[in-house]
């Protein structure tokens, strides 16, 4: 009996090391790295759109740069009311260059219109539609905020220090109210930059960006309507943390999302400034039944040179998947000498559809410069 | 020119801090605690410390490889296929699968039996895993890298009276360490005529880590057992080193950029396990084992990172080089110590007229013998709701476990077993405490499908 084990022990151990050297061998396959289809709010932070995502006459990260005027301040405008589709109107505040370089904060005094056909890749040429042209307005006009509401387009800005709003039924030709619609909440302030948004349950609300004479700090300050036209019961924007605290906040730009375990939030991108630091763009946000507002633990965009003026657009990949799309008004990133509306995208991994540039002729298909 | 070399010089520092996010994250334990050793354990759910007895002794409970009746040798293999969702979608974890082998040899001294005892596992895509994730970048934590890690434990064990087994031994986790050096001239007019030399520098390291176990036999109905494993951490340093010159348009200036990445690329956390078999019947088992395990002790997967920049800069340069990063402090992930009961039954059906054993006290058995086995085994999730800025992904558990086999002749006799193991991880909700979060709520579910089968030959 010894002898037999004694036998089979080596040939047991062999043929037990070829079974597992097969085995082994033949098995490497294809690994997963589990970083598949995670979970991503689509609310920052944004990477500056490539050049291969705009047209071919853009240069990234510059979707809308008017051949002879300033444009900023974007309000981002789903052109068909059909959202899935990319057609795209941006209104933007202009100022005419009276010099080949206008200092950035020169004032505008016109709204203009300019199409896309994907959505970020804007013609050249905009169509102005809008000046000053009621008693109250000064010379100045900006922050245009573009609402569809039944079946008229909306346009609120801010002209002489309160909110106006013009109304449209082609989104080309719009009519002024003779009087504004929201006025300074006090004496010696100054409301910028309205911005609207639909809340769920019905009516609407309003963020303005609210300035004291004084020299303090701008803050955000909301109204609500039912109507869009009549706003009441101005609530500041107050936060549930210190890390704003001292800076400047402005030019709001609103939106209302569902998380995946159903609670709706508002998202408020704004305008920070601290101190002489190029402002950033900050993310506010706050579940609609609790108050107060959390901040976002960084920046969802800040480029070397700063950028002003948000605009958050949510839209759906050329995968399928949600993202969002900020543009944002202020230099290049890549050079301080080109001033522009700029795109960015949430999150970093989104795929766009192949860019549609109406070209510098304002076709599309048009010849790039 | 200033602004050239001040590019060149960022560059340089999100190389290497890229590099410092190669810093893989924690790979915790390894796949023996997560789908068993052996296709008798992983059938019976685990829940086997007090009645092991084959190879997997070496995992389960040291002690037992005392009773293995003689030599021998085993080997198998195992798979599982793991669909791991967050909001209903596939996240890709890599499934898991690898060799499984052991041996056993029993002897005498002073007439005292003793057993050694090796048990292994092997995961057949590579000896070790890296993988790079920021801190707040969702992942399976605990499914995602814990199989890529080889296990192998040596052990011994002495029945000093019939009625008591001890032993213990050590246990090896392995993986990788390594560091990284460039050095050399950087052309920002032409990067490609730069002469840069780089040094990979990696190693296959190891850490031991204890391991005990006791078993009492308490008559002819009861076994108790209790096992003792250590905590382990395989640390991993990666050192990046850049020094050399930026040659911006003829000016060279000396750079020295240093970046250093501490972690813990593996984690074991102490186990205690306490197993009660009952034998109510004959070839009839029926054991319960409870096993706490300290997930409290679990470090946080996300690297500390450090670096500095110096640069020694030609006067009148004017360049502004910007503040060295400050080192990464992840937040500690705070999970939970739990307790994990197993159930687990086994019934051998006999084919034949049982033969009394030549051995001496050993039961006669069959000349074919056809087991029947199931498990069932809870796990809830250590980790506590991720409503900060830490998304450590991970729900309860439930796995429930059937197995078969033969074993056939006497000596040596060939035992084939085979089993299956379906895991349930119901559905978790995350919500964040902050509406400005990033990742903000989500959901987590998971189905994990296993199979494999073992071969042992005792002679």
């Amino acid at each position: 009996l010894k002898a037999r084990s004694a036998h089979r022990f080596p040939v047991a151990i062999a043929v037990a090391a070829a079974c597992a050297a097969c085995v082994a061998c033949s098995t490497i396959g294809d690994g997963g790295d589990g970083g598949e289809e995670l979970p991503n709010a689509e609310l920052g932070p944004f990477r500056e759109l490539r050049d291969d995502e705009l047209g071919a006459s853009h240069s990234s990260p510059i979707a809308l740069r008017d051949g002879v005027r300033q444009a900023r301040d974007v309000s981002i405008f789903d052109a068909d009311g059909d959202p899935s589709t990319p057609a795209t109107f941006a209104y933007a505040a202009i100022v005419v260059l009276k010099e080949k370089k206008a200092k950035p904060e020169a004032p505008t005094d016109r709204i203009a219109r300019y199409a896309s056909d994907d959505g970020r890749t804007f013609e050249k040429d905009g169509l102005e539609v809008l000046a000053p042209t009621q008693p109250w307005e000064s010379e100045t006009i900006s922050g245009p905020c573009a609402v569809r509401a039944g079946g008229e387009i909306r346009l609120y800005y801010a002209s002489g220090g309160s909110i106006g709003l013009a109304t449209s039924s082609d989104g080309a030709v719009f009519a002024s109210r003779s009087e504004p619609v929201v006025r300074p909440f006090r004496e010696g302030s100054t409301l910028s930059d309205p911005h609207v948004v639909e809340m769920p349950g019905g009516g609407q609300r309003m963020f303005v960006t609210v300035t004291d004479d004084a020299g303090a700090p701008s803050t955000i300050v909301s109204v609500a309507s039912a109507d869009g036209a009549t706003w009441t019961k101005p609530e500041s924007v107050l936060m549930n943390g210190m890390e704003l605290r001292g800076a400047s906040l402005r030019s709001p730009s609103a939106l209302v999302a569902t998380s995946p375990t159903g609670r709706d939030i508002l998202h408020l991108y704004v305008e920070v400034r601290v101190g002489d630091e190029p402002p950033a763009i900050q993310l506010l946000s706050r579940f609609l039944d609790e108050p107060g507002w959390d901040v976002a633990n960084a920046p969802v965009f800040a480029p070397r040179l700063g950028a002003s003026s948000p605009e958050v657009r949510r839209i759906t990949g050329a995968d399928g998947r949600p993202a969002a799309m900020l543009f944002v008004s202020g230099p290049s990133s890549r050079t301080d000498d080109d001033w522009g509306i700029s795109a960015a995208i949430a999150p970093g991994t989104a795929v766009l559809s192949p860019p549609i540039d109406r070209g510098a002729f304002g076709q599309a298909g048009g010849a790039p410069e | 020119m200033p602004r050239r070399a001040k590019k060149a010089i960022r560059i340089a520092r999100l190389a290497l801090a890229a590099l410092a996010l190669a810093a893989p994250s924690v790979a915790s334990a390894h796949a023996p605690g997560t789908f068993g050793l052996g296709s008798r354990g992983a059938a019976m759910g685990g829940a086997i410390a007090a009645s092991v007895n084959d190879f997997s002794a070496g995992y389960y409970n040291p002690a037992a490889l005392a009773a293995v009746p003689g030599l021998s040798l085993s080997v198998g293999y195992f798979g599982v296929d793991q669909t791991l969702r967050i909001d209903g979608r596939d996240t890709d974890v890599e499934d898991a699968h690898g060799v499984v082998f052991g041996i056993v040899a029993p002897g005498k001294i002073a007439s005292i039996p003793f057993a050694f005892g090796l048990a292994a596992h092997l995961p057949d895509r590579g000896l070790s895993r890296i993988k790079a994730l920021r801190e707040g970048v969702p992942r399976w934590e605990l499914y995602d890298t814990r199989p890529g890690v080889v296990f192998l434990a040596a052990n011994l064990a002495i029945q000093p009276i019939p009625e008591i087994e001890i032993g213990g031994g050590m246990s090896f986790l392995a993986a990788t360490e390594g560091s990284f050096r460039v050095t050399g001239t950087a052309d920002l007019a032409a990067p490609y005529d730069s002469r840069l030399v780089h040094e990979v520098d990696a190693d296959l390291t190891s850490v031991r880590y204890p391991q005990v176990g006791a078993r009492a036999h308490l008559g002819e109905l009861v076994d108790l057992a209790l096992v003792y494993r250590g905590q382990a951490e395989l640390r991993l340093a990666i050192d990046a080193n850049l020094r050399g010159d930026v040659d911006a348009g003829g000016i060279r200036v000396p750079v020295e950029y240093s970046l250093s990445s501490r972690t813990v690329a593996a984690f074991l956390p102490q186990q205690v396990v306490l197993g009660t078999a009952l034998k109510p019947a004959h070839r009839l088992i029926i054991e319960v084992d409870v096993t706490w395990v300290e997930w409290s002790a679990y470090p946080s997967p996300t690297a500390r990172t450090a670096a500095s920049l110096d640069v020694d800069l030609p006067p009148g340069l004017g360049l502004d080089l910007p503040p060295d990063v400050l080192p990464t402090d992840p937040l500690a992930p705070s999970f939970e110590d739990r307790f994990v009961p197993r159930f687990g039954v086994e019934w051998v059906a006999e084919i034949g007229e049982p033969r009394a054993d030549r051995r001496e006290g050993r039961p006669p058995r069959a000349p074919v013998e056809i087991p029947f086995r199931a498990g069932y085994v809870f796990e809830a999730s250590p980790v506590p709701p991720q409503t900060r800025v830490t998304n450590y992904v991970d729900t309860d558990r439930h796995t429930v476990s059937f197995g078969t086999g033969v074993a056939f002749g006497e000596r040596p006799r060939l035992a084939l077993d085979g089993h299956l193991a379906l895991s349930i991880l119901p559905v978790r909700v995350t919500e964040k405490a902050s509406a400005a979060d990033f990742i903000g709520d989500y959901s987590a579910d998971g189905i994990m499908v296993g199979g494999g089968g073992t071969a042992t030959v005792a002679f």
